[in-house]
């Protein structure tokens, strides 16, 4: 395997609510090689977006704080990088992209103002140069006619236009690793597709790694090359995502990959659900923390936690995973 | 750098609506016609013979004398006029002033708040907000004896926490905005994310509260003015009201109706103006 990229081990992020100390991720790890895109999966809560805020050192303190773990970019360690020191690395090394492009632009400030001032303070380009540039990203991301779009304000674009103008921001100063937060999950359904294909397409053409955070497992499937599997703060499961598709190992990616609705060739009395919720951070289970849902827990499950263990580039957390013959798929 | 075109779109559409509201263009006209007669006083093109006494005491209105005469036989039309200046140069100063002023600490405060900057901005707030307005200006003024900008500066030293208090909402409002995340995520540094990402985003108040400070000034001022306690230098529409108390005991009130006729329609008229403005810069009329 390649040197990795991005490599996070252990992480810990814990916040401090009113009702006590939560630990919104729990000794997450996981590898990004370059070039590569890796989904981090789950339902609301399961510190998919932590993680990314944790990686760029956003993580809102106070009430966060990382507790321990190590994030490395290159081998460089960021976890422990001052204030001062993690601005030169965000928007140059590692960009990031957020759910919702309607509030993600400053409505104020002009589509060419918000995407030199990154160039200027970055690159150290004129303002000149940064905007030629500025152009330039906007074409690459199929902004139609940018040297006119660029000079409009936010709200003169619609919601796909403005997705794809955070985009050509995020990747204007060639990052090496690209945090995509739900990135299209407030688009419509065509749009969505589009800023995808769009996505795909430059991440091969500049060569960036991806982490994409999204609940979508429609969108894993179709962008990503790796996809990691979070439940309340932890990894269950890690896998190619052929593999994660095909032969989903933890009951948990089972039961997500079951409840999506798509034209099956039985007839079915309702969609199939995982019944009951996510635990509660505050009141772990002592055993694992899926097992209240798990058709398959027993006493062990209840008891003690399965550890994430890796076999042949799949990783699973659980004490009875799914077998298939055959390790490589 | 950028074509005047777009820049002016966003304006351009609160300046077509603005114009299609009738009372806001009137009291827009009004208010021109008086920052005119102020800045013909500046220029010195009428309004100089406020402090001759040429005339007969008391002298009736007539072709002479438009208004009449004061007591001591002051042309009180030149002396009107001579005031708008005065009105104008305190509702600038002060409305300036203090709005910048709390700008600046509201952002800082909603930028920080609930850690000490913002502990410490609120407890001035509070501080200068529980000292009763005229004591606080009677105070100043003794302390400064004889600074003619004694006034001023009590005004903008208590006028500028309403506009903080708005500001600092507004700011704690906008800084959870994505775009402050993303402008974070970025790698922009604070000073730039608070006065150039955040700051111009609460314009639409600060704007607003600037033409509703410069009518509270200007009605400061006459009050204070008619105390003693405002203008030193010059001659203002309090000073006109305060000297018209003997006047009007003797019947004549020449003096007192010319300075509170200027002051009503002009701090109507501004009023009028502010809220056709508020209206017309509500940026979610004016982004449809």
């Amino acid at each position: 395997m390649t040197r990795p990229l991005l490599s996070v081990r252990d992480l810990v992020v814990e916040f401090s609510t009113e009702r006590g100390l939560v630990r919104a991720i729990d000794g997450v790890s996981f590898d990004l090689v370059p070039g590569e895109t890796l989904g981090l999966v789950g339902e609301s809560g399961c510190g998919k977006t932590v993680t990314a805020l944790a990686v760029l050192g956003l993580v809102p303190s106070p009430p966060g704080r990382i507790v321990s773990g190590s994030i490395r970019l290159e081998g460089r360690e960021l976890a422990t990088l001052s204030e001062a020191e993690y601005r030169h690395i965000r928007g140059r090394e590692i960009s990031m992209i957020f759910q919702e492009p309607m509030t993600a632009l400053n409505p104020v400030l002009s589509i060419a103002t918000q995407m030199t001032d990154v160039l200027v303070r970055h690159q150290g380009m004129s303002r000149r140069q940064a905007r030629d540039r500025a152009v330039e990203m906007l074409a690459l991301v199929g902004i139609p006619s940018p040297e006119k779009r660029i000079d409009d304000y936010p709200h003169q674009m619609s919601g796909g236009m403005r997705q794809r103008v955070m985009i050509a921001m995020a990747l204007s100063c060639n990052p090496k690793l690209l945090l995509a937060d739900e990135p299209t999950t407030a688009l419509d359904v065509t749009t969505q597709a589009q800023v995808l294909d769009e996505m795909v397409r430059l991440q091969e053409q500049l060569g960036t790694s991806v982490v994409l955070v999204t609940h979508d497992l429609g969108v894993v499937a179709e962008t990503c090359h790796r996809a990691v599997v979070m439940y309340a703060g932890r990894v269950v499961e890690e896998a190619p995502v052929e593999c994660l598709f095909e032969r989903p190992r933890h009951p948990y990616t089972e039961g997500l990959l079951q409840s999506i609705p798509r034209i099956r060739e039985e007839k079915l009395p309702e969609l199939p659900t995982i019944p009951g919720s996510v635990p509660d951070l505050l009141h772990l289970p002592p055993g694992c923390r899926f097992a209240d849902r798990c058709p398959r827990a027993d006493d062990l499950c209840h008891r003690q936690e399965p550890k994430l263990e890796l076999r042949c580039d799949i990783a699973v957390a659980c004490h009875y995973p799914n077998r298939y013959a055959g390790c490589l798929e | 750098m950028k074509p005047a075109k777009e820049r002016t779109s966003l304006w351009a559409k609160a300046w077509y609506k603005f114009r299609r509201d009738r009372i806001g263009m009137a009291s827009l006209g009004v208010v021109l016609v008086y920052l005119l007669v102020a800045l013909g006083v500046w220029l010195g093109l009428w309004g100089q013979g406020w402090s001759q006494v040429d005339g007969p005491m008391w002298a009736p209105p007539g072709p002479d004398y438009w208004l009449g005469t004061n007591i001591i036989g002051q042309d009180i039309f030149e002396r009107a006029i001579y005031s708008t200046r005065t009105a104008f140069e305190v509702g600038l100063v002060v409305a300036v002033l203090s709005t910048l002023l709390g700008g600046l600490l509201g952002a800082l405060a909603g930028y920080f708040s609930n850690r000490w900057a913002d502990e410490l901005i609120l407890w001035l707030m509070g501080v200068l907000d529980a000292i009763p307005f005229f004591l606080f200006v009677a105070a100043l003024a003794y302390a400064l004896q004889g600074n003619p900008y004694a006034m001023h500066i009590a005004m903008i030293a208590t006028f500028w926490t309403t506009t903080a208090r708005l500001v600092r909402g507004e700011v704690i409002k906008l800084k959870n905005f994505e775009f402050v995340e993303a402008a974070r995520a970025i790698g922009l540094p604070r000073r730039l994310i608070i006065f150039r990402h955040i700051l111009p985003n609460t314009f639409h108040i600060l704007l607003v509260q600037a033409t509703i400070v410069f009518v509270g000034a200007i009605k400061s001022e006459v009050i204070l003015s008619f105390l003693g306690l405002g203008v030193t230098d010059g001659v203002s529409w309090g000073l006109m009201i305060a000297e018209s108390t003997q006047e009007v005991q003797a019947g004549h009130f020449s003096n007192f109706v010319t300075a509170s006729t200027f002051l009503f329609v002009l701090v109507m008229a501004f009023n009028m103006f502010s809220d056709a403005l508020q209206d017309a810069l509500d940026p979610r009329k004016v982004s449809t």
